[in-house]
């Protein structure tokens, strides 16, 4: 059906819609992570609540996620020049990716473990356990399948973000869907690049129903 | 062993104030099972989260063993103490990604190392509560008189001097109530610990606790043995409670107005097998008519009885046979 | 779908026109630089004639012509005849090229370099993501002698080609490599020094305050097929106000102010 060198735009584009989407998911898991702890701690019913730091923290947790993507790409382009050294490619884009997504995956983080937070923080404190322990030996190991569940949706989240980064050149399924299939009237590149991301998607729809379920333990 | 003193607590949300606990002062006695009972919002889940720190208060001092004011304490003495004290919860609080055994080894794991003696006290306390055939199973294969018994267990494990008990028996059904509470009762004795109960349920009280504290918008109402307290209550809401029991023979009296010569008598177990009520009736050939009798765990019991003639006799032989009669 | 997309454009248009000031004379649709400075230039001579006419500024690329194929404007200022071929294909409008004014060139800019000559075998384009734009890119690099298109590639083939094909169409001693990205992050590009050249559309340099013939490396000729030109209805072809408008802005003074003012960067084209 396909030309070798057509095959080569689909696996190019899909290899670098993995490569960001894999790289910043793995940045956003640990930056999103402490960003929720951090939220969660500080709020109203947490242990280290702080009405300061918890709005300042939200702040900027709101103020990050309702920046369109590629206004935060375009801002980002000095800090990416200085880390990275260039402004263009997939690697170019994982810090937008990775600053766009992390107030996202931090907010999904701070409900999850307000969940049951009450009740397990308690019973730490009656244990005389200190706040790192409780959180680091109860709520997070306690979370973990609805904190599996959040980066599963931060992920497919991060995927639709890397069509935007075609933008600085980053290339990827979205790209290609509508560069070269639609803005070039070839429906059928448009087709099959968007049947890639939807597998791609179900894919990771599927790891994380899968993980969160093997960690439930019901 | 627990002794809180005028201890105030207010919450403020938005410009409002709520006061949780007013001027309240309770001693509790070392190996006794105390009860605290009240509606819901009367201020008992806050009393009791104030023996181990886990409430802050405005007013007043909270002194557990020879720790004084234990608000004050710092970090490591606070952490000594909450060792001292085990508590176990309305909803279980387990780890649901723990197995049972995990679970029980909780307040030590999560502390530093687990040794090879703590593991072989957990697997023992399993053992204890029942529950050695389901020590790698998780918690949400079990049922709910199964989770309290592995919180039960999981309290054990650092030898605790007290037991808090936050409505251990309301999330449960009524014929796993009662196993639940024969398994504190049988801890109590076995580990000469001081068990301090929290709950709406009169029958948990009369099943399990010496002592009784009756509480009512942040304040005791009523305080005392739990006999005395159930056959003298004072206010509203203890003999409200007590109804729900079937134990209030106040109301029996109210409800039998119409019949005369109505008496109360008292009496412990050293009666309980003798035939006295018989005995006097024959002796006085006066019918003793029984409206009302119940006998409380400490087997301690009470009657009311219409007795319609010879009443000052009647009265001089119960009372030499340790039987206290009072006119209604 | 279309039919959707264009109701919903239309009324867009409608409020943006609403919002206007109203006027008895026509309106032209225009981009901001260098087109509506250009209506502005002309606005005095041709009410001279007798034809008074307001200037609606557009921002984007596809309003102007649904406008205009609505009849809120009279004609419109901003494309180039490619772009309009295009854009009738697309939509079936049936609009007509009224006249050509001005050639706004693509330049090819580097920071790291100073001339054609001086740029490295291995060589790093960053070009427009636009398909439409691809062959005039490609004619330039060929026009500077970077690369030389084969015969046998047709616009067709250069609008199709995926960056990893696009180099069996031409021939060069170089690697040329493209990359490809927003128009608007041209320029960004530029003055990060990405790649070693980048291809900036005229009006996006213009904005950013380049000066094409001063900065660029080279330039697009005034001989492109790339002239903008007024475009107005099939229907109005012989309109008195757009022959007017058409004849003002192809004389000679108005060419000639049109060279002066914009230094070069804009090449007077009729």
């Amino acid at each position: 059906m396909f030309s070798d060198l057509e095959l080569d735009l689909f696996l190019k584009a899909l290899y670098e819609t993995v490569y960001m989407s894999f790289i910043a998911t793995i940045f956003v898991c640990f930056f999103g992570l402490l960003l929720g702890i951090f939220l969660y701690l500080t709020s109203e019913n947490g242990m280290l609540k702080n009405k300061y730091a918890y709005l300042s923290l939200s702040f900027f947790t709101s103020l990050g996620r309702s920046i369109p993507f590629l206004i935060l790409i375009v801002l980002l382009i000095p800090f990416t020049r200085l880390i990275l050294g260039t402004i263009l490619g997939p690697s170019a884009a994982l810090p937008a990716l990775i600053i766009g997504a992390t107030p996202f995956y931090g907010r999904i983080v701070e409900l999850s473990l307000h969940e049951k937070g009450k009740e397990l923080v308690e019973t730490g404190l009656s244990f005389g356990a200190n706040t790192f322990n409780i959180v680091l030996k109860i709520l997070i190991p306690e979370s973990l399948p609805s904190l599996i569940r959040g980066l599963t949706v931060t992920t497919i989240t991060i995927i639709s973000y890397t069509s935007i980064a075609g933008a600085i050149g980053a290339g990827g399924l979205g790209n290609l869907a509508y560069l070269y299939g639609y803005a070039r009237n070839k429906i059928e590149i448009t087709i099959i690049a968007t049947f890639l991301i939807v597998i791609l998607i179900i894919f990771v729809q599927l790891i994380g129903d899968i993980t969160s379920k093997k960690l439930s333990k019901k | 062993m627990i002794s809180i003193n005028n201890v105030s607590k207010i919450y403020k949300t938005n410009n409002k104030e709520f006061k949780a606990l007013q001027e309240v002062s309770l001693n509790i006695k070392k190996n006794t099972i105390h009860g605290i009972i009240g509606e819901s919002g009367a201020g008992k889940s806050t009393l009791i989260r104030l023996i181990n720190g886990l409430e802050d208060y405005q007013d007043g001092t909270v002194d557990v063993f020879e720790y004084k004011n234990i608000i004050k304490l710092n970090m490591e003495s606070s952490r000594m103490l909450k060792k001292r004290i085990g508590m176990i919860y309305q909803s279980f609080n387990l780890l649901e990604r723990k197995t049972v055994l995990e679970n029980v080894l909780m307040p030590i794991s999560i502390n530093g190392k687990v040794k090879p003696k703590d593991l072989q006290k957990a697997k023992n306390l399993i053992n204890l509560v029942g529950l050695s055939e389901y020590i790698n199973k998780y918690p949400n294969y079990l049922s709910g008189g199964q989770k309290q018994r592995v919180g039960i267990a999981r309290s054990l494990i650092n030898d605790p001097e007290i037991l808090l008990c936050d409505e251990p028996t309301s999330a449960l059904d009524p014929t796993t109530i009662k196993s639940v509470l024969d398994l504190l009762k049988d801890i109590k004795s076995k580990f000469n610990i001081t068990v301090v109960i929290v709950t709406h349920d009169m029958y948990v009280i009369k099943e399990i606790c010496d002592y009784v504290t009756v509480m009512e918008n942040g304040k005791i109402i009523e305080n005392g043995y739990v006999e005395d307290v159930f056959y003298h209550p004072v206010k509203t809401t203890t003999k409200s409670l007590l109804s729900s029991i079937g134990l209030n023979y106040e109301l029996i009296v109210n409800n039998n107005k119409h019949i005369k010569n109505k008496y109360i008598l008292f009496f412990d177990k050293s009666i309980l097998n003798s035939s006295i009520i018989t005995e006097v009736s024959m002796k006085f050939k006066t019918s003793i008519n029984i409206l009302y009798a119940s006998i409380t765990p400490n087997e301690k019991g009470v009657m009311v009885v219409q007795i319609p003639k010879n009443i000052e006799d009647i009265r001089h032989s119960l009372m030499k046979s340790g039987v206290v009669v009072e006119n209604v | 779908m279309k039919k959707i997309v264009n109701i919903l454009i239309l009324v867009i248009v409608s409020l943006t026109l609403t919002g206007c000031k109203e006027s008895n004379g026509y309106k032209v649709g225009a981009s901001p630089i260098p087109h509506k400075e250009i209506l502005e230039h002309v606005q005095p001579i041709l009410k001279e004639q007798g034809f008074e006419f307001d200037i609606i500024e557009f921002t984007d690329y596809v309003l102007p012509n649904a406008s205009l194929d609505s009849e809120d404007i009279i004609a419109n200022f901003f494309q180039h005849t490619p772009y309009l071929n295009n854009q009738i294909d697309e939509y079936g409008y049936d609009l007509i090229n009224a006249g050509g004014v001005h050639v706004e060139p693509i330049g090819l800019y580097s920071k790291d370099y100073s001339s054609i000559d001086s740029l490295p075998n291995d060589l790093e384009i960053i070009i427009s993501n636009s398909p439409t734009d691809r062959p005039r890119l490609l004619k330039l690099l060929d026009d500077a002698g970077i690369l030389e298109i084969k015969e046998t590639t047709t616009n067709e083939d250069i609008i199709k080609s995926s960056l990893g094909s696009i180099s069996e169409l031409f021939n060069s001693n170089k690697t040329v490599t493209f990359i490809e990205v927003d128009t608007p992050m041209l320029y960004t590009n530029y003055v990060n020094k990405s790649g070693d050249a980048v291809l900036i559309n005229g009006n996006y340099a213009l904005d950013n305050g380049l000066n094409p013939l001063e900065d660029a490396l080279v330039i697009e000729g005034s001989a492109s097929e790339y002239v903008n030109i007024i475009v107005c209805r099939k229907a109005d072809e012989n309109n008195e106000f757009v022959k007017a408008l058409v004849s003002v802005l192809q004389s000679v003074e108005v060419q000639q102010w049109i060279a002066d003012n914009y230094g070069g960067a804009v090449v007077p084209a009729a």
